[in-house]
């Protein structure tokens, strides 16, 4: 920990300046972020506070790099030249002391109350965004106030999924879309075809089935189709028994029926 | 010295510099910077570029002992060290009393270093590295502050003993000396070939001040993320297609180093991007060896030295 020596004080100085300076500029961008998202999201009738989070996101990453690279004194050493490579070397050798330091010190102290604000900061950025957020401003209250708004994002997002249930019988499947490569030599066709190359191909229909003569033609023939239904119709069933006959009783019956077989011719 | 009173003497000894040498700026600067990282450099570039003249020069700016080695393939490692002579004291007794070297100075011209053998080089490069020699049972400390400012020439190959990729690690730069330009040429013409003018060069800088401003050095303060684009630097050497072999971590100290040094030089109290740019060169070049792909696209060390600044 150095020393509060006065080049350690002012260069805290510095730094805390650059700080302030970094953050009111990045809230001013962040602001401007927040308030054209808020004008969008009116145009196409989405809730304002989704600008909250648009503003959050920015102003967070926005801010972080800004005062990465601000507090940095080579970017003060940038704005102020006369201070060129010595300011970062009084900073790395705030540690060390010899005459040389020491005078190194007193030179970078007298070229430091040089430093203004002023230097830090673009008046005509500064002006050119507080234009633009009166500009947005007023926009924004025009379309509240009137209630302006180019499509209701909500409901082309509902359409959207409508059409998209419409379509989804033809949605392709992973296993339809997947690529089987055919190492057959049927992709190259007919083998005779192929070797034709550019000779011209001579073609010939048979004349017998293709030829028409007009003298044989006559009008075509008005038929009458009949009924041929027959005129009962009626369902049978039929029905299989089995009967627990035993054995020898069997044989009887059948010799019966065949004996009656037989009279019957 | 006060902090504030360095900027003027630097300002004042490249300004005493430039009254002998013309132009060769940045090579005057990488050399100051090797001095004030208390690190060793060579320096390469064809025959009469100033090369000698330049590290003389900067000798007799600074009120340090000066020796000059000039390397030849003869040249042998006592020549360098020094050596154990037979002494006779007054009562007539003979004594071994050791003879110091040219190496027992504060800042040493080697000539041509790749001229002497690998013996003797080594010789020299453990004295760069240790900063003490050896001879015999006897270690000697070497006086602060140390530094060697060698000399090659890329050219005239035959007969040299090129330095191994190790032992030319122990140098922190590796400067290149080039040609001049039109304008100073033509100055140095105007200066060198009229009438004789003895330039009288006064030191500018002493022993303790280079010592604090070596303290001072190291003591420049770095941006964290300006180290770990140093680091990224040299890391980098070692994933690059172009590059057979990167640099060391020694490169990494060098070049962080070498960058405090040149922002001191600048009168800036912290290390510039700009800085380590421009020392990237001298501290790379030296410590990389390109790949075939890279020879073969005629790249030399310095084109895939800016490809990894890009």
């Amino acid at each position: 920990m150095a020393k509060k020596t006065p080049i350690v004080a002012a260069l805290h100085e510095v730094r805390s300046a650059l700080t302030q300076i970094t953050i009111f500029t990045s809230m001013l961008d962040t602001l401007i972020v927040f308030l054209v998202s808020v004008l969008v999201l009116i145009l196409v009738k989405m809730p304002w506070w989704y600008g909250l989070v648009v503003a959050a996101v920015y102003g967070g990453i926005h801010t972080y790099r800004s005062l990465k690279r601000h507090r940095n004194l080579a970017y003060v050493e940038e704005k102020v030249p006369a201070l060129e490579e010595q300011l970062i070397t009084v900073a790395d050798t705030v540690e060390k002391e010899n005459p040389l330091v020491e005078s190194l010190r007193q030179d970078v102290l007298k070229g430091m109350r040089a430093i203004k604000t002023s230097y830090f900061l673009s008046f005509g950025r500064l002006t050119r965004e507080l234009i633009t957020l009166a500009v947005v401003s007023i926009l924004i209250i025009t379309a509240a106030a009137h209630g302006v708004s180019f499509i209701d994002f909500r409901q082309t997002l509902k359409d959207l999924g409508e059409l998209g249930r419409e379509t989804g019988e033809y949605e392709l499947t992973g296993e339809e879309l997947t690529f089987v490569e055919n190492l057959s030599e049927d992709i190259y066709g007919n083998k005779s075809i192929a070797e034709l190359g550019s000779d011209e191909l001579q073609l010939q229909l048979t004349p017998m089935l293709t030829d028409i003569d007009i003298g044989t033609t006559r009008p075509p023939e008005s038929r009458e189709f009949k009924s041929t239904l027959p005129e009962e119709i009626k369902a049978t069933t039929d029905v299989a028994f089995q009967e627990s006959i035993p054995k020898g009783y069997q044989r009887i019956v059948k010799s019966y029926f065949s004996e009656i077989a037989k009279t019957s011719k | 010295m006060r902090l504030e009173e360095t900027k003027k003497t630097f300002d004042r000894l490249f300004h005493d510099m430039n009254k002998v040498i013309v132009g060769m700026d940045e090579v005057l600067k990488q050399m100051v910077v090797a001095l004030l990282t208390n690190s060793h450099a060579i320096l390469e570039g064809y025959p009469g570029l100033a090369k000698t003249l330049s590290i003389r020069t900067l000798s007799q700016l600074l009120s340090l002992k000066f020796s000059r080695i000039q390397n030849t393939p003869d040249l042998m490692p006592s020549d360098i060290t020094g050596t154990y002579i037979l002494e006779e004291t007054s009562g007539g007794k003979r004594a071994f009393k050791f003879q110091p070297g040219p190496v027992f100075a504060n800042l040493i011209l080697a000539d041509e270093i790749n001229r002497a053998t690998p013996k003797t080089q080594s010789a020299l490069l453990e004295a760069m590295q240790e900063r003490q020699v050896t001879v015999g049972n006897s270690t000697f400390k070497l006086e602060e502050p140390f530094f060697v400012l060698a000399t090659q020439n890329p050219i005239e190959q035959e007969g040299t003993y090129p330095l191994p990729e190790a032992q030319s690690d122990r140098f922190l730069f590796k400067i290149r000396t080039e040609y001049p330009k039109f304008d100073e040429e033509l100055e140095i013409v105007n200066r060198y070939a009229e009438e004789e003018k003895k330039v009288s060069l006064k030191p500018v800088l002493g022993k303790d001040q280079l010592i604090y401003l070596q303290s001072l050095t190291r003591q420049v303060p770095i941006a964290t993320d300006i180290k770990k684009y140093a680091v990224s630097i040299v890391t980098s050497t070692r994933q690059k297609d172009l590059i057979e072999y990167g640099a060391s971590p020694r490169a990494s100290i060098g070049l962080v180093l070498a960058a405090k040094g040149r922002a001191l030089l600048e009168g800036r109290k912290y290390v510039s991007k700009q800085d380590i740019n421009m020392m990237a060169y001298p501290v790379l070049r030296h410590r990389i060896i390109l790949s075939f792909e890279a020879e073969r696209q005629n790249l030399h060390e310095d084109d895939v030295i800016k490809q990894l600044l890009k």
